[in-house]
């Protein structure tokens, strides 16, 4: 971060500017301005459509074709790159700057080993022999912290993990060494504990290397902890920028602010009771803009907004915001009322009652138990949450109970009446009853035909009602808070969040008992996805329904869940009230995954439990206590060998494991106050 | 940075969604194939208003003439004028071949949706058939066929429909299987549809794109198989100015008189060429 004046920028953009030739012109990116020093790290938070990736494809000479620069320079390490010719541009790419793209997958070329696509990177930048090449390749696996290089080098990458390819990702953009590297939402769909571990890995290397690190995330969270200073893009402006620390704890952008109020959190003092979603939608690029492009949708809107663009003002040395009013925005309420005023856990009557539920997978000669024993009950009104990292088991319980999936073995009962898992053996009430919300929003709406009609659609075979048409269409829709002239669109026409009202109303068009959620946030932008979360809550309020909530992300389900199961490689290993959950004593597996959330602010004294080894194959599932291969609090024999009995916390929390909750609460916490990750060697008496 | 690298940068490009029937328009290979195909049907049934001679009168005083001012493609053994009998001869070819394709679609279109839904032991059994069906050849099963039933348009209909049949029923399979992964088929199954309802209302609407490029390919094989057969004087008979049949009358001139042969196999060719184009403008628009 320190640089002498005269050396020149890693990285300076000034002024750009690009558009694309679509509906008239698509204006992506409008007079951004950043600076990024040597060794800084530069976080720039966006959601889907603010021109994050269009930045980075500028930043890589990268466009379109029907993408045009219209104005602005970028200076790398101080020469021209916008005016570089093209061969010179190709011979910067990957020496001078550096992109690791999104979505670690498809990133790697499925057919060629790791190793080849490693030394190809040395190859093309053209000073090394293969021999040496490969060398090095064994060598930046190293530093990214791949365990076994060189059995990784010969893996294909659909034999790595995503945490692994995403390293090796990594390891090929610094591979020469750049002076600026590009980090396109390095964690998106990665698993938390993963997550974590990458996000270590950054760290790290912010230490051992010189470049200047743009690393673009819709993850206020990450950037919060990783970067010195962030960058808040909307509709293709930078609506503010300045030192990280302040710009979180001080905004000075009413974007900024409303964006910090939909992030859900664990630490429970800074999350308000209810999540804000910011009103209205981003403006549309195509059209013309003439005032501040957050003027719909800011609280602190004034005419002079709508009429004057406002342009970037100092509000320190080295914080801009581009806001008229910026001196007023401290004024708005940062944070809400803490988590604890939330409404009690429902103790309604059991529901919905799932007894030894297991599903084993059959292929060819594989047999997968995705769902071991797995037993728990839903009672009336109550948001039961379901955590888990992938290959859990946590989508096939889902879809057990939906009825989309028939369990190997186990029962079911509603109401005390037993169920049939069967969707075509339920009858009519039943299957109006159990009904399911799922993932991925464009998937789930029939493209060809329109909302009114899957609503309608719905409406007939769910409420069995013909008479009241129109009107249930109404109040359905306005359910979700739908308009009326959504009904006349196609999905495509719609937003994703909009997606999402549909197939939820759609999921209530029969006054649903239970409602199984999959997943519904986690393909949803931020401001999106606590107007989801909100909706979630408002319904079972007002219809009394009771919720099966799965996801991946602990903070939003510590949001709308009373009590959380937290499952392991197929089966249950904990379940208690949101309340207690995420303290000790929990199960250690539990323990790993709350220490995994980024906390916003970024706590540095909590320690980061990591677990060991890899993820075992779900083929062959650890005899004993199935988390023992990986436990941070392994004890011996006893807990390879012997199936841990539940232990009883207080009442209605359980987990199981050998240690007693006692012993387990104290030495975690004591952990905690030491923040000391836990000694697995240390661990072997108790 | 590596290939791989810059493919994956490029990919987080989100694709150009729709292209409009105007992207269809500004392609020159479509363009060109549908005004072809739009001049042969025009001619197949304005034939009569068109030509200059009738198609079927005899002149024993002026047969194989090369062409010429009078006789702009010649004329033939029989001092049929050529021209006229290559306008004329379209009318069997597009009367055979649309019903034949249109039959071949509807067919694969039901086996396709029926093995793609309902997966298991019905997709084997369908998929094994057609499979066996494919490895015919077009001529040897039109033989038996023909030779068993007796030749008549609705049977040459018949046959090349059950040639051309596998070949959709594979292609709209493979569209219904993804079409099924899709989560909007689970939630019609819970509000309790049936499969036969969703098979129809739910997944073909999503796949009619693919089933209109596939008529359109369809069309062109069943142009290229009816005059096949009738080359092979399995189809339209006699003094029909079919091409196919044409050509084959003609074959014995082919040194001393080619244009008997060389413009009805023109005409044959524009048509199945323009078909074609249509075809893959089609497919590419779908496809991105």
């Amino acid at each position: 971060m320190t640089t002498t004046q005269d050396r020149p920028a890693a990285l300076d953009v000034a002024g750009l500017s690009v558009s694309y030739a679509r509906r008239g012109r698509v204006r992506a990116l409008v007079d951004v301005s950043l600076r990024i020093e040597r060794g800084e790290t530069y976080g720039l938070v966006g959601e889907s459509g603010s021109g994050k990736t269009t930045l980075a494809l500028t930043l890589m000479r990268h466009l379109p074709r029907a993408a045009r620069i219209d104005g602005g320079r970028i200076l790398l390490g101080g020469d021209d790159l916008l005016g570089a010719p093209e061969r010179t541009v190709r011979r910067w790419r990957g020496r001078r700057i550096a992109l690791v793209p999104q979505g670690a997958g498809s990133a790697l070329n499925p057919s060629l080993r790791v190793g080849t696509q490693i030394a190809e990177v040395y190859r093309a930048h053209g000073d090394l022999l293969p021999a040496e090449a490969a060398e090095a390749a064994a060598r930046t696996l190293n530093e990214v912290r791949v365990g076994d290089p060189a059995q990784v080098l010969r893996r294909y990458p659909h034999e790595l993990s995503a945490g692994q390819q995403q390293r090796v990702l990594i390891a090929m953009a610094l591979a020469a060494n750049p002076e600026v590297l590009i980090l396109d939402e390095p964690t998106t769909a990665l698993d938390a504990t993963v997550e974590a571990e990458v996000l270590d890995l950054i760290e790290a290397l912010q230490d051992e290397i010189d470049a200047a690190i743009l690393l673009i995330s819709h993850d206020v969270r990450i950037v919060a902890r990783l970067c010195d200073r962030a960058g808040m893009l909307y509709a293709g402006r930078l609506l503010e920028e300045g030192p990280t620390e302040d710009v979180f704890r001080a905004p000075r952008h009413p974007y900024t602010v409303a964006l910090l109020r939909c992030v859900p959190r664990l630490d429970a003092s800074g999350t308000p009771e209810r999540l804000e979603p910011i009103p209205g939608r981003s403006p549309d690029l195509a059209a013309e803009l003439r005032g501040c492009s957050f003027a719909e949708r800011c609280p602190l809107v004034r005419p002079r907004c709508h009429e004057e663009a406002p342009a970037a003002s100092s509000v320190a040395d080295d914080w801009t915001s581009r806001c008229h009013f910026h001196a007023d925005v401290p004024t708005l309420e940062t944070a809400g009322v803490s988590l604890n005023g939330k409404p009690p856990a429902h103790d309604g009557a059991p529901l919905l009652r799932v007894e030894g539920l297991s599903k084993t997978y059959h292929g060819g000669e594989a047999r997968v138990e995705a769902v071991a024993d797995v037993s728990f009950e839903l009672r009336q009104g109550e948001v039961l949450g379901l955590v888990g990292e992938s290959g859990s088991g946590k989508t096939s319980v889902a879809r057990c109970i939906a009825g989309l999936a028939e369990p190997s073995r186990g029962s079911l009962e509603l109401d005390g009446r037993e169920l049939p898992w069967a969707l075509r053996e339920r009858p009519r009430e039943a299957r109006t009853a159990v009904q399911m919300v799922f993932q991925n929003p464009d998937a789930a709406l029939n493209r060809a035909v329109t909302v009114g009609g899957i609503l309608r659609r719905s409406l007939r075979r769910l409420a069995g009602d013909r008479e009241r048409g129109h009107a249930a269409l109404y109040d359905l829709s306005s359910l979700v808070h739908l308009s009326p002239s959504d009904l006349e669109l196609r999905p495509r026409a719609l937003s994703g969040g909009m997606k999402q009202r549909v197939a939820i109303a759609r999921s209530f068009a029969g006054s649903p008992r239970v409602v199984v959620c999959d997943e519904p946030v986690s393909d949803l932008d931020v401001s999106v996805q606590a107007a989801i979360l909100n909706l979630v809550r408002d319904l079972r309020e007002r219809e009394g329904v009771s919720y099966l909530f799965i996801s991946h992300d602990l903070a939003v389900v510590r949001y709308v869940a009373d009590r959380i199961g937290v499952m392991y490689l197929g089966s249950l290993v904990e379940l208690g009230p949101a309340a207690t959950l995420f303290d000790p004593p929990h199960h250690p597996y539990t323990e790993a995954l709350v220490s995994a959330v980024p906390t916003l602010p970024p706590d540095e004294q909590r320690p980061r439990i990591t677990m060991y080894g890899p993820l075992p194959s779900p083929r062959q599932p650890p005899p004993g206590c199935r988390f023992h291969t990986r436990c941070p609090r392994f004890l011996g024999d006893v807990c390879r060998t012997v199936e841990p009995p539940w232990q009883q916390h207080v009442d209605g929390h359980r987990y199981r494991c050998h240690i007693a909750p006692r012993d387990l609460g104290g030495l975690q916490r004591a952990d905690r106050l030491a923040g000391r990750p836990p000694l697995r060697s240390e661990l072997t008496t108790v | 940075m590596s290939a791989h690298q810059w493919q994956a940068a490029v990919g987080t490009w989100p694709r150009r969604s729709s292209l409009g029937v105007r992207g269809l328009g500004r392609s020159p290979a479509f363009l060109i194939g549908a005004a072809v195909l739009l001049f042969w049907v025009v001619d197949a049934v304005a034939w009569p208003l068109l030509v200059p001679y009738d198609p079927q009168a005899v002149a024993p005083a002026e047969t194989l003439q090369a062409p010429s001012a009078e006789h702009w493609f010649g004329t033939d053994d029989l001092g049929r004028d050529v021209f006229s009998r290559v306008l004329a001869g379209a009318t069997s070819v597009l009367t055979v071949a649309p019903a034949a394709a249109l039959l071949a679609v509807a067919v694969g279109v039901a086996i396709g949706l029926a093995a793609g839904y309902l997966g298991g032991a019905i997709d084997e059994v369908l998929m094994r058939v057609t499979d066996a069906l494919l490895a015919f050849p077009l001529v040897v099963g039109a033989v038996l066929v023909l030779a068993v039933t007796g030749v008549s348009r609705l049977h040459l209909v018949v046959v090349i429909a059950l040639v051309l049949a596998p070949l959709t029923a594979r292609t709209v399979r493979a569209a219904v299987r993804n079409e099924r992964e899709r989560e909007y088929v689970e939630a019609a199954r819970l509000r309790g549809d049936s499969g036969a309802y969703i098979m129809v209302a739910e997944i073909l609407p999503n796949v009619a794109a693919i089933v209109v490029a596939e008529s359109t390919t369809r069309l062109a094989a069943a142009i290229f198989a009816a005059s096949t057969l009738s080359f092979l004087g399995l189809g339209i008979e006699q003094p029909s100015p079919d091409w196919g049949l044409s050509v084959a009358l003609g074959r014995v001139f082919l040194q001393t008189a080619p244009w008997i042969v060389l413009f009805p196999a023109l005409a044959l060719a524009t048509l199945v060429v323009g078909a074609t184009a249509v075809a893959d403008g089609l497919r590419l628009r779908i496809e991105r």
